[in-house]
């Protein structure tokens, strides 16, 4: 039988013994001094001895019993095959570990490419699905409850003019929109060109856009437009996608170092954007599906986009597409007028649409 | 017969892990964590501590770290348990509309985590401590919770005071609490930085570094490895050991410069790589001077505690106290 040299230290003191270690099936056997046939010899028995678990190429650790621990290193490299011959002394070495250890190069390759390729999978398909999954079949209530928690947090910030949003109020009754939550709307005094909706049937109109238009089929447009973001839960889909992304990554990339974390979350950034650009060309169509289920002349939306195209025109965003949350404006008529001109529809003056258009431009 | 040394002589450290193996593990530990969304954590950092412990080398022995997954997993759950309440609780108090009501509570959340840090130090301490040995011996800190308690509390609030100038005399005391009430076997430790020299290397180092362009900093930060290694202090009976840690900026900037390099040229993947380089930087560096007999340390009574949670709190805030 083989014996291995071996150090030995005995828990008690940090002198080093010189010794040698054979491997029984049940128990292992350490001798100190072979030339003294007084000294005992020390018997580990396997079921207490604790592998340090890591094989660094040059060197084994193992420590036995209860605190204060003996304590043994070999660097003898054949160790590791004797321990394998005994099937009790499984626990003592991990079979994955030795093999990835051997073929050093090819391993590091190898868990590399699965890191990368599981990683990809997890955050273009699985992750975003059900994120996707769970904003969709969330119970009406939470939504309308996250929505109406995030809406309190802003609304101070909001300057709201009661007596516009009353009126748009009105209007927005006099359409079929098939909300899933009951819609309250409001008109906000500002500059800015803008509208919003969010999570739970909120919709904000900002003064600075709503005064710019200059027929009720583009208000109702506008509104088709925030509707269909609100019944296809558009604010929770991105909010869940982005978040469990975001999470997801961070998991990954915190635990490297801050600098590759720095890259992963532009890309992010630019990843969620461009799902934002999905999002708004969803609800465009969904709101020209909204103006001809209410015989609205659908050129509404189409004047929309251009009271937008000049907007942009002055502040010149430069039209980078792929840095913005929104479709360039061009491209947003563009498919419009597709969809408009693949279908053919009657549209009918409403007269009680367009007095309280006339009405809310008047409170200007 | 034992011969005792009456020499001084110095003792080198060696640090003899390899990027090549430290991958490996590196890259198993992403792989199972990612697969096991982040529960696999406790299992990763045992096993990358045992292999940076049994990599350094001290008097031709290694280190050895005894901690196990699941006791960092009992600790990662009670962490976990913390913040999910402390999350639940803030929800809570702001969806109540109560005026005032989200403001008091990001200040109980703001307050539990501090008030937290100095049990997690002192949880930590103990921790890794009661897990690190060498040649058998293990190392043992014996402070009390309630004066790190005093001493973190005094800091904070003296540190908030004199906006952060106390904060230096606070980093001292700490490390001289802690390096105090450590013991490996009979060794003993004291640290004798002074606040005052701290808060003057940093008050150099940054003007120096602003009129030079930053070129100053790698002397600076020299200063900054060194006071904090040097003036640790070993005790074996009546003899003092003393810590030395010879390195210039040059070195310095090399360790920075390459790192930087390896990181952002592989986007990330040279990380282990990185890892063992920058603690080959130090334990290579590190030596003990002095009247030292490595072969009689005697082990005294052991603090087997087995209470992870301190330290993976500190994990948390990506704190490390070694």
């Amino acid at each position: 039988m083989r014996s291995f040299n071996i150090k030995y230290f005995d828990g008690k003191s940090s002198k080093p013994t010189d010794a040698k270690l054979t491997v029984y099936p049940s128990y292992w056997k350490i001798i100190i001094d072979e030339n003294n046939s007084f000294t005992n010899d020390i018997r580990w028995d396997v079921p207490n001895i604790k592998p340090s678990k890591v094989y660094t190429k040059n060197l084994k650790s193992f420590s036995y019993g209860q605190y204060p621990f003996q304590y043994i290193e070999c660097k003898d490299a054949l160790l590791i095959s004797e321990i394998e011959k005994h099937a009790q002394q499984k626990r003592l070495y991990n079979k994955v570990d030795l093999a990835l250890h051997k073929f050093t190069l090819k391993s590091i390759a190898t868990l590399a490419l699965l890191i990368v390729g599981i990683s990809v999978g997890m955050y273009f398909y699985v992750i975003p699905n059900v994120a996707e999954k769970f904003a969709q079949t969330l119970h009406t209530n939470y939504v309308g409850e996250f929505g109406n928690f995030v809406f309190n947090a802003i609304k101070s910030e909001l300057d709201i003019n009661e007596e516009r949003s009353e009126i748009l109020q009105e209007f927005a009754g006099h359409l079929e929109l098939n909300a899933e939550f009951p819609l309250e709307l409001y008109v906000v005094d500002s500059k800015d060109v803008n509208a919003f909706a969010m999570s739970g049937g909120k919709i904000v109109v900002y003064s600075g856009l709503l005064d710019k238009l200059t027929n009720e089929n583009q208000l109702a447009a506008l509104l088709g437009h925030e509707v269909s973001h609100i019944n296809n839960r558009h604010v929770l889909r991105n909010v869940s996608r982005d978040l469990s992304g975001y999470i997801f990554l961070s998991v990954i990339f915190g635990d490297i170092n801050g600098v590759t974390s720095v890259f992963v979350e532009n890309a992010h950034l630019f990843k969620s954007m461009s799902y934002s650009r999905d999002l708004e060309q969803e609800a465009d169509e969904g709101g020209l599906e909204l103006l001809y289920e209410n015989n609205i002349n659908p050129e509404g939306m189409l004047e929309l986009f251009q009271i937008l195209k000049e907007e942009t025109k002055i502040e010149d965003f430069g039209g980078i597409e792929y840095i913005s949350s929104h479709p360039l404006v061009d491209e947003r008529i563009k498919y419009t007028k597709e969809q408009i001109e693949a279908q053919t529809s009657t549209f009918v003056d409403n007269k009680e649409l367009k007095n309280l258009f006339i009405k809310l431009l008047n409170r200007n | 017969m034992e011969i005792i040394p009456t020499k001084s002589t110095t003792h080198t450290f060696s640090f003899l892990g390899k990027g090549s193996e430290y991958a490996i593990i590196f890259f198993k530990n992403l792989l199972l964590t990612i697969l096991s969304l982040g529960l696999y954590y406790p299992w990763a950092k045992v096993e990358k501590l045992k292999y940076l412990y049994q990599a350094t080398e001290f008097k031709g022995n290694r280190f050895t770290f005894h901690g196990t997954g699941k006791e960092v997993f009992k600790g990662f759950i009670k962490v976990y348990v913390l913040f999910v309440s402390l999350y639940l609780f803030v929800i809570f108090a702001t969806a109540t509309e109560m005026a005032g009501m989200a403001a008091i509570a990001v200040l109980v959340f703001y307050g539990a985590i501090i008030l937290i840090i100095p049990l997690a130090i002192h949880g930590s301490a103990r921790y890794r401590s009661s897990r690190s040995s060498w040649r058998g011996i293990h190392f043992k800190y014996f402070g009390s919770r309630k004066e790190m308690y005093q001493l973190c509390v005094k800091g904070f609030l003296l540190t908030i005071i004199t906006f952060g100038i106390y904060g230096h005399w606070f980093q001292v005391n700490l490390k001289a609490y802690i390096a105090k009430h450590l013991k490996f076997g009979n060794i003993t430790f004291n640290f004798t930085g002074d606040g005052l020299d701290l808060f003057l290397i940093h008050l150099k180092g940054v003007f120096l570094s602003y009129i030079t362009f930053g070129i100053y900093s790698f002397w600076y930060m020299r200063e900054l490895y060194q006071f904090n290694i040097q003036h640790i202090e070993l005790y074996q009976g009546e003899e003092r050991i003393k810590t030395t840690f010879n390195i210039s900026a040059g070195d310095v900037f090399s360790l920075i410069f390459v790192n930087a390099i390896l990181i952002v040229f592989t986007l990330g993947l040279a990380a282990p790589w990185v890892a063992t380089r920058t603690l080959a930087f130090f334990i290579n560096n590190l030596a003990l001077e002095g009247v030292f007999n490595e072969d009689d340390i005697q082990q005294e009574a052991i603090d087997d505690y087995d209470d992870a949670a301190g330290d993976d709190y500190l994990d948390f805030f990506d704190l490390d106290l070694l």
